[in-house]
């Protein structure tokens, strides 16, 4: 009974201890875009052109164009994964869409909801071929061509990157 | 007036009992010594170097960027590059930072603030010895890459050799 009683009492000395570590912190969305995609996608949303890591800026607004692109979004996997709640997800996107790529904004522009970030973010797509799909149809439709990992150098008004033309 | 005889008495024989036990060379010597440190503590101390190394001057720090224990590296992974020709934000000569990093959130005791700490590699010379600094606060293993200490940030860059990490202060966590 007593070592019960002991082993109930370090559990929950360890909960009472590691939970607040690891619960979520409300952080805002630009915080949100430090910890979980600067780290790769970089301050200014460049991203690493020649290392699989797809520009941001001067592109994702792009995406928006294309009907399926708006839950790819939601489902490229460091927006799914990332460790937020759907209303900080959604936040997050809209954060990142306005300050890297407010001029590629469709005009019709509705911010993504909590709603539709639960609705998106569990389904489970072939990630690689909706973004080579995408990528493919925003090319016929507006005459951009976007970051690949077969080609590294996109073609779009205002690009930027270490390897993007002047 | 006998009050005035009693301080009168009072003054004389704390005066006195001073000049017996003090010499006026020692004093001399102490004032000296008091103002010599306190024109040289802000130099010595080691709140006042780290103030010198810091990027943004307004924030506050305590402690040895040298030890391991320093506010900045919770989860800090690998060699400090203070030990090793840089600092902590400053990679050594010859090397590089890494194009990618992860980052994380450190709280720091001279506010009580959590600050985003970005651990990015120092790319480009074999790995240094000394300081290994590996510490776990808010880290997460490698199925969780982007706040795992335990990867390799250079690989994104010409040479991937990591030689140290670096603990960069990016702003408040709010």
């Amino acid at each position: 009974m007593r070592r019960a009683a002991t082993a109930l009492g370090a559990v929950l000395l360890v909960l009472s201890v590691a939970g607040p570590v690891r619960a979520a912190e409300a952080f805002n969305a630009k915080t949100n875009y430090i910890l979980y995609c600067q780290g790769c996608h970089g301050a200014d949303g460049v991203g690493v052109l020649t290392d699989q890591v797809p520009p941001l800026a001067n592109a994702m607004g792009y995406f928006l164009h294309a009907p399926a692109g708006r839950a790819y979004l939601i489902q490229v996997p460091g927006a799914a994964y990332a460790p937020v709640d759907d209303g900080q997800l959604a936040n997050l996107l809209n954060y990142a869409l306005r300050r890297f790529s407010a001029a590629e904004l469709p005009a019709n522009f509705l911010p993504y909801s909590r709603e539709e970030v639960a609705r998106e973010r569990r389904s489970h797509v072939d990630i690689v071929s909706l973004r080579a799909e995408l990528v493919a149809e925003i090319t016929e439709r507006l005459g951009v061509r976007l970051w690949t990992l077969d080609n590294p150098t996109p073609v779009s008004p205002g690009a930027r990157g270490p390897d993007a033309p002047e | 007036m006998s009050r005035l005889r009693l301080l009168d008495a009072c003054t004389d024989r704390v005066t006195r009992d001073l000049a017996r036990r003090s010499s006026r060379r020692a004093f001399v010597s102490k004032l000296g010594t008091w103002l010599l440190g306190g024109t040289l503590a802000p130099l010595l101390l080691p709140v006042a170097r780290i103030r010198a190394q810091t990027d943004s001057g307004e924030l506050r720090e305590t402690g040895d960027p040298r030890s391991c224990d320093y506010w900045r590296y919770c989860a800090q992974g690998g060699p400090l590059c203070s030990c090793c020709g840089g600092t902590f934000d400053q990679c050594p000569p010859g090397t590089v930072r890494s194009n990618m990093a992860w980052i994380g959130t450190c709280q720091n005791p001279a506010d009580g603030k959590q600050y985003l700490i970005a651990y990015n590699d120092c790319c480009g010379k074999s790995v240094c010895q000394r300081c290994s600094c590996f510490r776990f606060e808010n880290e997460m293993p490698v199925y969780r890459a982007g706040q795992a200490n335990d990867v390799h940030w250079c690989q994104a860059n010409a040479s991937a050799a990591v030689a140290c990490t670096l603990a960069i202060v990016v702003g408040p966590a709010e």
